[in-house]
């Protein structure tokens, strides 16, 4: 092989075109934004019912469930999100990426068992408020039917980005933590 | 820090460190277009963590290990649809570019760097940027003797690939 000095000098000649700083938006917190905001049209509706049918304990007791399921839901969302956001980039490569890895699954793993019970809370709360709005049999189905399809659908877009996204990412990373890790 | 100082510390580091980390980007992606996206995200990261910078830390190492990790985070994307502006060549240094020749040993090089895996791309790029094998320890968190290690196979991987090329095989 050509000497290793050689090729540092070389490879330190290299004239780079550099471009501007662009002042672009970051895409995450787009993404953030619009998901606060769809959150809380979201909610709206329910709002109106509790402010309509305050008398009800189970319509208040149905929204409220809701409204708490969904706030909880998205509490440990961006929690696990603002972990993933904020690894520290100066620590080194290897405890990094140990990190990194561990954080991404941890907030992948939120999309299972948690999310079910997310699901079966929103459920519960949207039958028990139908129930003090006196709702027939076929709306309690209906109703129930659309927040599960709603919830599956979301769940499979999100797994389908995760898969394209994410898991190579974690993948590459998890195959360098082996790597690194028993030396 | 106070923000001034984070700014004059952040623009003394980007002045005196911006060649070396577009061509850490450049040897990891082997793309000028991505290297650009992925330098400014490493200047962004280098920016949010200059407040946990702590001044007995090397800031060479401190710089090339945010390089680094903000490289093996990356995700590789199509374009959003923003095109940067070409402002010209960076003031790497006061040697003369390469000459015709040199060229082509450079894109040797680069093509062997290429298609070796990600970790080994990086290692051999802090290596060409002159860093000792216990400052690239330092960056990657592996020990000296394992750098070498690394570093005796990646050589030998890089010298049958720029063989490969210069005979029209890779």
């Amino acid at each position: 092989m050509e000497q290793l000095e050689e090729l540092q000098s070389l490879w330190q000649k290299q004239r780079l075109l550099i471009g501007e700083m662009a002042r672009y938006q970051d895409k995450q917190l787009r993404i953030a934004t619009a998901k606060t905001v769809a959150v809380a049209v979201f909610l709206i509706p329910f709002f109106w019912i509790l402010a309509n049918y305050a008398h009800s304990p189970l319509v208040v007791g149905g929204v409220l469930w809701i409204a708490a399921s969904v706030i909880a839901f998205m509490f440990a969302y961006w929690k696990r999100q603002f972990r993933v956001s904020s690894l520290d980039f100066a620590a080194p490569s290897r405890e990094f990426i140990a990190t990194a890895v561990a954080r991404m699954k941890e907030q992948h793993r939120l999309f299972g068992v948690p999310f079910l019970v997310f699901v079966g809370c929103m459920i519960a709360g949207l039958n028990l408020t139908l129930l003090g709005l006196s709702a027939g049999l076929a709306e309690h189905l209906i109703y129930t039917a659309e927040v599960a399809v709603f919830c599956w659908i979301g769940l499979r877009i999100r797994e389908r980005c995760f898969r394209r996204e994410s898991q190579p990412l974690i993948d590459q990373l998890a195959a360098m933590e082996d790597d690194l890790a028993t030396r | 820090m106070k923000h001034a100082e984070k700014e004059r510390l952040f623009v003394e580091l980007f002045e005196e460190n911006k060649a070396r980390v577009l061509r850490l980007c450049y040897g990891y992606l082997n793309s000028e277009h991505e290297a650009e996206d992925l330098f400014q995200e490493v200047m962004k990261n280098v920016w949010n963590s200059l407040d946990g910078f702590r001044r007995e830390a090397q800031i060479t190492t401190w710089l090339f290990r945010i390089a680094v990790n903000t490289a093996l985070m990356y995700r590789r994307k199509l374009r959003r649809g923003q095109a940067l502006v070409s402002t010209g060549p960076v003031p790497d240094s006061a040697a003369p570019p390469p000459a015709p020749d040199d060229e082509e040993r450079l894109r040797a090089l680069r093509s062997a760097i290429a298609v070796l895996p990600a970790q080994d791309r990086l290692i051999v790029t802090l290596l060409l940027e002159g860093l000792s094998y216990r400052e690239i320890a330092e960056v990657t968190g592996i020990t000296v003797n394992y750098v070498g290690v690394k570093i005796s196979r990646i050589k030998e991987a890089l010298e049958k690939l720029m063989k490969g090329v210069s005979h029209g095989t890779a």
